[in-house]
């Protein structure tokens, strides 16, 4: 759901890339004093593996399609600020070497799929997932929240980018013109978004735990059933 | 502690390998993905908008290449490379100017990677 160049007017994509700016920032202190060097190869992975999938649309309804955003996935296995970089990196090579998504827009889909589908989604899903915790297990909550999460992070990085479009007034329609095309379809690619990310934190979940960083359970739990806790 | 591999860390090399392993294979299957446009490309072009920016590979088709899958799949790589140095790099840059400097002696090798 890259924003190409020509919705956004000046205030608008001026801000964003403001904001954007300002989060890569904050998210570069944290990371500097956190991150794990036996990470390194993880960060890598899941950024290429992110930059692949996107890759692949589907076909959603009539002549449109949609494609997995990741955002979800590099936050839940690396923590809210690496999860974050990680996106940023990947719209980045995105729009300066394959212009899939505007220059002057870049700013905004930052803030839409790395800021809003990544950090803020992150942080919605830890308390959703700490308060479930409380009545099931720590891979139960851990697991409902990844699906839960990542397909309302599509829909809200799809309703931000409608808001800005919306605001930016350029293409003149009003409200009911807009939300609905964009919203709609994000609905039906959120599904898929749920899928593929639960099914990947699943798996490296059963391999090794450790890898996981919104995991909270035992530490090499991999062979250990949780029940018998 | 400094090795690369040692039987603690196999299960992430594994790992590692896999993830390699499958971002290949989607790359390889990028040709058959949908050519449709997405939610809000579809949008703007419905009304008119055709963002033009110039880029290297615009569009995911690699200049000079003439099959258009293998086209789409250089692409692929690139990008794939492209994001993987990109995120190596700033990855040691951080960890650099972190507090945790005193834990991290990256082999002579490796610090040419900042540069990258």
């Amino acid at each position: 759901m890259h924003i190409p160049d020509g919705l956004l007017d000046f205030k608008t994509w001026g801000t964003a890339y403001g904001m954007s700016a300002g989060a890569v920032a904050y998210a570069l202190y944290k990371v500097r004093d956190t991150l794990d060097e036996k990470k390194i190869p993880i960060l890598g992975i899941t950024a290429a593996f992110i930059f692949a999938a996107q890759l692949l649309n589907f076909p959603v309804a009539a002549g449109t399609s949609g494609h997995f955003l990741g955002a979800m996935l590099a936050c839940v296995m690396l923590g809210p600020w690496a999860g974050f970089l990680v996106m940023v990196v990947v719209l980045t090579v995105q729009c300066l070497v394959f212009a899939d998504g505007g220059f002057a827009a870049l700013g905004a889909n930052i803030f839409n799929m790395a800021l809003i589908a990544g950090s803020l989604c992150y942080f919605m899903f830890a308390v959703t997932k700490s308060g479930l915790s409380r009545k099931f297990s720590e891979r139960t909550s851990l697991l409902t929240s990844v699906a839960f999460f990542s397909w309302l992070s599509v829909v809200l990085a799809a309703t931000a980018a409608a808001v800005e479009i919306s605001i930016s007034n350029i293409v003149k329609l009003p409200a009911t013109a807009i939300f609905p095309p964009i919203i709609g379809t994000n609905c039906i690619i959120g599904i898929g978004e749920a899928v593929i990310t639960t099914v990947v934190v699943a798996v490296v979940l059963q391999a090794r735990p450790d890898l996981v960083h919104a995991y909270n359970g035992p530490p090499l739990g991999g062979a250990v059933k949780e029940e018998a806790a | 502690m400094k090795r690369l591999f040692t039987r603690r860390k196999a299960g992430l090399w594994l790992l590692v390998g896999l993830g390699l392993a499958i971002t290949v294979l989607l790359v390889f299957a990028a040709p058959w993905a949908s050519k449709s446009p997405d939610s809000i490309e579809k949008f703007a072009r419905d009304k008119g908008i055709s963002g033009s920016s110039a880029a290297p590979v615009k569009d995911y088709k690699v200049p000079g290449v003439n099959s258009e899958s293998a086209s789409t799949r250089v692409a692929g790589i690139i990008g794939v490379a492209a994001t993987l140095l990109a995120v190596l790099a700033i990855s040691f840059v951080a960890l650099r100017l972190g507090k945790r400097k005193k834990s991290v002696d990256l082999p002579p090798g490796e610090g040419s990677a900042n540069e990258a």
